[in-house]
């Protein structure tokens, strides 16, 4: 059974979570692992673009969450793939691009699911 | 890892590479068959002088893991090759037994026989009549372990080297799927769709804005010395470095 999931991760100040959560306009459900929206891939549902999803979250509040503490490097992307028999991916240049220009790093973690 | 690039450059590899997470087989086979044939001199039965281990023989309604051919296995003669299903009612079976079962020569001398497949690893008991005595909900440093989620089977923990003691090894976090694979960090065998879930939680606990500039974001976790140390991934500009968190690998496995 596979399972993908995307997530934008926030490192900050736990005080701060609610007013992240205000400005890029993305509430988590849960704060157990610090700020952390996710978005979980369905097969037979309609799918968009998460990463570029989280990007038009980020948009323009750069300087909002600047106030915060919140510095580019303390965004993370992930991609948190469980994988059945083969793992693969591809990531569109443009894509690519937004992220290094925002300095958002991706980071991906696979693991076998199994069937 | 070591890779090689064409242009003659090696990246050299570091101490703690025998602990990221691999599927490294760690147990020989000659040591799975220590709890139930064989009568391996090897045995971690075998330890204690008098002890038991010498008369490991086949056993009954026993079940292990093999590492070396990623199979269960039957504790009876011939070490058939058994199901999922087989071998997690075992585990099951044991997990519910009040005492721990050392049933595989448990009893007085003249009585002792062998009823299982059980077997551990850690040396701090070399006879199963030590171990027939203890109980479950074993005590680590002063905590006492019940149990975890997911049907795992008893472990031995007391000396946080938890080994599983039936005649499988358990995976943390739950059962395996079927074509999943087991993540091995350090000793213990993950279930991985739960590890990476509880990384998750290693991860927010010890606050990326401590280790991300030295480890990454992204970092494999290892137990080194009964801590959880993060490691930089072998794809990032990290590898090589590590960071100790302030877990222990008893609070990691509670994060289960």
């Amino acid at each position: 059974m596979e399972i993908l999931s995307y997530e934008l991760r926030i490192d900050v100040d736990e005080k701060y979570y609610d007013e992240v959560s205000s400005i890029i306009g993305l509430y988590p459900d849960s704060f157990k692992f610090g700020w952390s929206y996710e978005i979980l891939f369905e097969e037979n549902k309609e799918n968009y673009n998460a990463m570029n999803k989280f990007l038009d979250s980020l948009e323009g509040k750069y300087d909002h969450l600047n106030e915060l503490g919140v510095e580019s490097r303390n965004i993370t992307i992930w991609i948190v793939y469980g994988y059945n028999n083969q793992c693969n991916m591809e990531f569109e240049p443009s894509l690519l691009y937004r992220l290094g220009k925002c300095g958002v790093k991706l980071c991906i973690s696979c693991y076998e699911a199994g069937s | 890892m070591r890779y090689t690039d064409p242009s003659g450059y090696k990246k050299a590899p570091v101490k703690e590479d025998a602990f990221i997470m691999d599927y490294a087989n760690y147990w020989n086979r000659r040591t799975l068959y220590g709890g139930g044939s064989g009568g391996s001199l090897n045995s971690f039965f075998s330890g204690g002088s008098g002890g038991p281990g010498g008369r490991n023989g086949t056993g009954l309604n026993g079940a292990y893991y093999d590492h070396s051919s990623s199979t269960y296995r039957s504790t009876g003669t011939g070490n058939p090759e058994v199901g999922w299903d087989y071998a997690l009612s075992v585990a099951q079976n044991y997990a519910s037994e009040r005492w721990w079962r050392q049933d595989a020569y448990a009893g007085s001398s003249g009585e002792m026989a062998y009823k299982g497949s059980i077997w551990k690893y850690s040396s701090s008991f070399t006879s199963a009549e030590n171990i027939g005595r203890n109980q479950i909900g074993d005590v680590i440093n002063g905590e006492t372990i019940t149990g975890f989620s997911g049907g795992m089977p008893l472990r031995d923990l007391r000396s946080g080297e938890g080994d599983p003691i039936t005649g499988m090894p358990s995976f943390i976090g739950g059962p395996l799927r079927k074509g999943q694979a087991a993540l091995k960090v350090g000793k213990y065998l993950f279930n991985p769709s739960a590890l990476h879930s509880v990384k998750k939680g290693v991860l927010a606990f010890t606050k990326p804005q401590n280790f991300a500039h030295i480890v990454g974001d992204n970092p494999d976790i290892l137990f080194k010395g009964g801590k959880v140390f993060l490691t930089g991934a072998k794809t990032s500009s990290f590898y090589g470095k590590s960071y100790e968190t302030s877990l222990s690998i008893i609070d990691f496995l509670k994060l289960f």
